[in-house]
């Protein structure tokens, strides 16, 4: 296979203004995920001692859906980000091979994830950082506030709670169902409020966020993003798949979400105060944001049943993440 | 069965006339049974699982009822653990054949196929997969997963303990066989000859069902890791026992109450090559699973020392990057945990 992938390479050395009788090298990076995911490559040129180029296959080459929507979300954001920084920060996209061998090329990053070092020592100011970079991305992307109340904005909150509790098993029907209603209740007493609607990145977590000297240098991982979506998931994903991905790593998921996020003081002033100078920057009312951390988990779990990820383990702790929240904080949040 | 996978007697070797379910040697007059388009080349039942019999078999059940992944998360996920269950399900664990040479067209021998997480990614990709093991029980599995996968191009065998080097196909057929997480076992089943005999024997087995450069993939322990010096004892879970000269860890493991003695040989990096050598393997190629070869992470070529020192700099952040001079690349390839090991077969 890596003969292929170097081939395509040399094919394309002009676009890549690389030399013809250029020495590849690659290595496989990249977490241990699912079939539908793609498998990623640095790779490195001639005796270079840092990547040149970042290389994505699918693992499966029928499912190029999501590697189809990474390269055009990447060239949409090129394309139209104006603010220069920023527009840095998202990978440079290359080429896309085409359906027989799907690769893309984007240029090579700088920078380390900060998975790799998500410990409590380091991460307030890593999440300062993370949430600065997000901030300057939602208000550069926002495209307008919807308005709780309004029809269209509230239809788009139930499309996804309606179908969440479609794929949800008998056993926990009653239960969501019930706490959705109240939520809503919940919701509709803030209307009039405003909120701001424009792109997600869709998966703002601590694995795709380069950090170099403790600065945040790159996002990447683009094939979720959406034009138009509620920007606040971005945060919520932030704050939730770091209260598992810290490290030590131990036990399930749910338990590491439920001991952390749920439980950790540290964890919960540093959620809190994330989120209130989220709001506070993007205008928005804390209690309300607070109120649409359940539907972002239903967004979640219903993305792990969108065809070719189809996976139903997931969508089963995206929920078992939700029943816990809903237990042990919807409570005081929902007073 | 379709016609371009050719077995032989594994006794004789000569080639099997295939008769209505079963295969037969016309020299040995043995015949090898086909159950449900699996043919077994077993002389002892041999039963190896995470699981037991009677759950595995209910799990089969379910499988066929529900789908393989319900199977799994009904049976497998309660009586063992998360890493077991990912062990079964991730296909990311075959994800060294993209750093491999094989082509689109190749004919490949998954050798200890077990719940098919190598073998399903290896179909998706390549022209035909033949799924070999010692359990007829993981062998159904892999039958109904790849069914429901809607994957056809996967083949499986039953075959005996590769200790006794006797496979059932013909000669040069496979342009790549894999053993992963294969190689240290062999050895364990097989008590009248040594460990390292019997490895020697499988592996030039496996050379002669190669086709000319055809390719092995190994995926194994490093014998000299960091761990075994703290002393975790990979697979004979008897610490240090790994480093130790062999006579030294026979002892060793016996005093601990081994009874069979230290039968899991693992190597280091220059041994592995020599064993390749020695039963008539060349171009010798080494890489660095991280974390481990069973479900790898990141994968990094040896040959390039560059990419060792850019790995080193990027996940080990408190090493000053002025400092990181030839040891700490040379270092991280001789006591890495673990190692992919690909060779091609000379003839």
């Amino acid at each position: 296979m890596i003969e292929k992938l170097k081939e395509l390479i040399l094919q394309n050395s002009e676009l890549l203004r690389i030399e013809k009788t250029a020495k590849i090298s690659f290595m496989k990076v990249g977490e241990r995920t699912s079939t539908y995911a793609s498998v990623s490559f640095l790779v490195f040129l001639n005796d270079d001692t840092s990547p040149s180029f970042f290389a994505r296959i699918p693992r499966v080459f029928s499912y190029t859906e999501k590697l189809t929507s990474e390269f055009e979300n990447l060239t949409y954001f090129h394309k139209n980000i104006k603010n220069p920084v920023l527009r840095r920060s998202i990978p440079t996209p290359l080429f896309f091979s085409g359906k027989d061998f799907p690769v893309i090329v984007e240029q090579a990053l700088a920078g380390t994830s900060m998975a790799l070092e998500l410990q409590e020592k380091k991460m307030t100011s890593y999440f300062r950082r993370a949430i600065n970079w997000l901030m300057s991305f939602h208000k550069e992307t926002e495209s307008q506030k919807a308005t709780i109340g309004d029809a269209s904005f509230m239809k788009y909150l139930e499309s996804i709670t309606g179908l969440f509790l479609s794929k949800c098993d008998s056993k926990s029907l009653p239960f969501f169902t019930n706490f959705f209603r109240g939520l809503f209740i919940e919701i509709d007493g803030f209307k009039g409020e405003k909120i701001p609607l424009g792109s997600i990145h869709g998966d703002f977590n601590p694995f795709n966020i380069l950090m170099l000297d403790g600065n945040t240098t790159n996002i990447i991982d683009w094939e979720d993003s959406l034009e138009e979506s509620l920007p606040l998931f971005d945060l919520f994903q932030l704050l939730v798949v770091s209260s598992f991905s810290m490290l030590p790593e131990y036990g399930s998921k749910e338990e590491r979400f439920n001991d952390r996020f749920l439980k950790s003081v540290f964890f919960k002033n540093l959620a809190y105060k994330s989120i209130t100078d989220y709001c506070d920057n993007m205008k928005i009312n804390i209690d309300l944001a607070r109120l649409l951390i359940p539907i972002y988990f239903a967004f979640m779990a219903n993305r792990e049943l969108e065809q070719q990820r189809n996976n139903r383990e997931l969508f089963r702790t995206w929920a078992a993440m939700l029943k816990l929240y809903a237990w042990q904080e919807a409570s005081r949040f929902c007073k | 069965m379709t016609s371009n996978l050719h077995f032989c007697c594994p006794k004789c070797k000569t080639p099997l006339l295939e008769e209505e379910n079963c295969f037969k040697c016309r020299v040995c007059q043995v015949e090898w049974s086909i159950d449900s388009d699996i043919p077994s080349f077993i002389t002892n039942e041999f039963y190896w699982n995470q699981i037991s019999k009677e759950n595995m078999n209910r799990l089969l059940q379910i499988a066929r009822d529900e789908g393989w992944r319900v199977a799994l998360e009904k049976i497998l996920l309660p009586l063992t653990n998360r890493y077991t269950f990912n062990y079964a399900v991730n296909e990311s664990r075959a994800d060294w054949h993209f750093m491999l040479p094989a082509k689109t067209d190749a004919e490949i021998l998954d050798l200890g196929c077990g719940w098919g997480p190598v073998t399903i990614p290896l179909a998706r990709h390549y022209r035909t997969v033949v799924g070999a093991d010692t359990t007829a029980e993981t062998l159904k599995f892999l039958q109904i997963r790849a069914k429901q996968e809607k994957i056809e191009n996967i083949k499986l065998a039953h075959v005996d303990p590769l200790d006794y080097g006797n496979l059932p196909f013909s000669d040069s057929q496979f342009d790549l066989v894999v053993m992963n997480g294969m190689l240290e076992w062999i050895g364990a089943a097989r008590l009248d000859m040594p460990p390292q005999a019997c490895q020697q024997l499988a592996l030039t087995e496996i050379r002669r069902i190669l086709k000319p450069n055809g390719i092995i993939y190994i995926g194994i322990e490093n014998r000299f890791s960091l761990d075994n010096f703290l002393g975790s004892g990979s697979h004979s879970k008897v610490p240090f026992a790994d480093i130790l000269p062999r006579p030294l860890a026979n002892l060793w493991c016996k005093m601990v109450g081994k009874k069979d003695g230290y039968r899991t040989y693992i190597y280091s990096s220059f041994e592995y090559k020599k064993l390749l050598f020695q039963c008539g393997y060349n171009d010798f190629s080494l890489f660095l699973p991280i974390p481990s070869y069973r479900d790898p992470c990141l994968i990094i070529p040896t040959d390039n020392e560059k990419i060792i020192k850019y790995y080193v700099e990027h996940s080990i952040n408190s090493i000053p990057k002025k400092q990181l001079g030839r040891f700490v690349p040379l270092s991280v390839k001789l006591f890495a945990t673990d190692y992919s090991i690909t060779a091609s077969a000379a003839k």
